[in-house]
């Protein structure tokens, strides 16, 4: 998968965005460290509220719904604010979250059901919770990819061939 | 006249030209892109464009290399580390003069 995403990225780049935008270089990151360590210290930090969660019986249901808006925001931050009709996405990854969120105990335990199982001394409810907020995520940010996929050799195209 | 108003004088002209600046400005960021990149992002024209790159290329603040992508010619830039350390000095300057 994840030879999948790297040489095909670069393929799509070399064949419809460097033609038309122009091939460009970003400098690498002087240091790896500090994303690093920080990832790190987010990770333990999320995985002890779990675990805490857990032991304590807390509804981690909202917990995934919460973690959902989190991610809209953020999303709405990097990429709606530069293109526009990603806000419609941004509002839909919010409310499905928030749509989880709101689902009555017994339809996240009828989903369930015996069709997903769930990890041993997680909740059925929340794990049902995130997989329907990772498959609203997934599905919206597919879409959403396929339509700019789409959209981008339409809106632009390769300057005529002669000398620079 | 007082020390910040001279210090005007002082700034590179090279850089200080709008063109040349956002020029310089983009490259800072990269590590190299081509001229089709620099022509997009700036909206100048080819023949402005050109003539910018010239100048940087002269006062040494750029590499022009000349390439082939497949067959289509292809000219990458790039900043050389004397145009970084003008780029660095023009903002310092900038920065204590606003």
């Amino acid at each position: 998968m994840c030879a999948v995403i790297h040489y095909g990225t670069r393929a799509i780049k070399q064949r419809i965005t460097f033609p038309r935008t122009g091939y460009v270089e970003y400098r690498k990151r002087d240091t790896v460290w500090l994303p690093m360590i920080l990832g790190a210290c987010v990770s333990a930090m999320v995985a002890a509220a779990v675990s805490i969660g857990m032991r304590s019986h807390w509804n981690l249901t909202s917990v995934a719904s919460l973690t959902g808006v989190l991610f809209a925001v953020s999303y709405a931050w990097r990429i709606a604010r530069s293109v526009q009709w990603k806000w419609i996405v941004a509002v839909l990854l919010a409310a499905s979250s928030l749509v989880v969120g709101l689902l009555p105990a017994s339809a996240l335990d009828a989903l369930i059901g015996d069709s997903l199982v769930t990890p041993s001394h997680m909740p059925t409810q929340a794990f049902a919770a995130v997989w329907l907020c990772m498959t609203a995520y997934g599905v919206l940010t597919l879409i959403s990819g396929s339509i700019s996929f789409w959209l981008y050799p339409r809106r632009t195209q390769p300057p005529a061939p002669e000398g620079e | 006249m007082n020390d910040g108003i001279r210090a005007i004088g002082e700034l590179d002209r090279v850089i200080h030209e709008p063109g040349r600046l956002m020029i310089v400005a983009l490259l800072s960021s990269v590590e190299k892109a081509d001229f089709l990149f620099l022509l997009n992002q700036t909206e100048m024209n080819k023949g402005t464009l050109s003539s910018h790159l010239s100048r940087l290329e002269e006062a040494g603040y750029i590499e022009v290399v000349k390439t082939y992508r497949g067959k289509v010619p292809q000219t990458l830039l790039s900043l050389t580390s004397t145009g970084r350390q003008a780029f660095d000095g023009y903002r310092k300057k900038m920065r204590q003069l606003i």
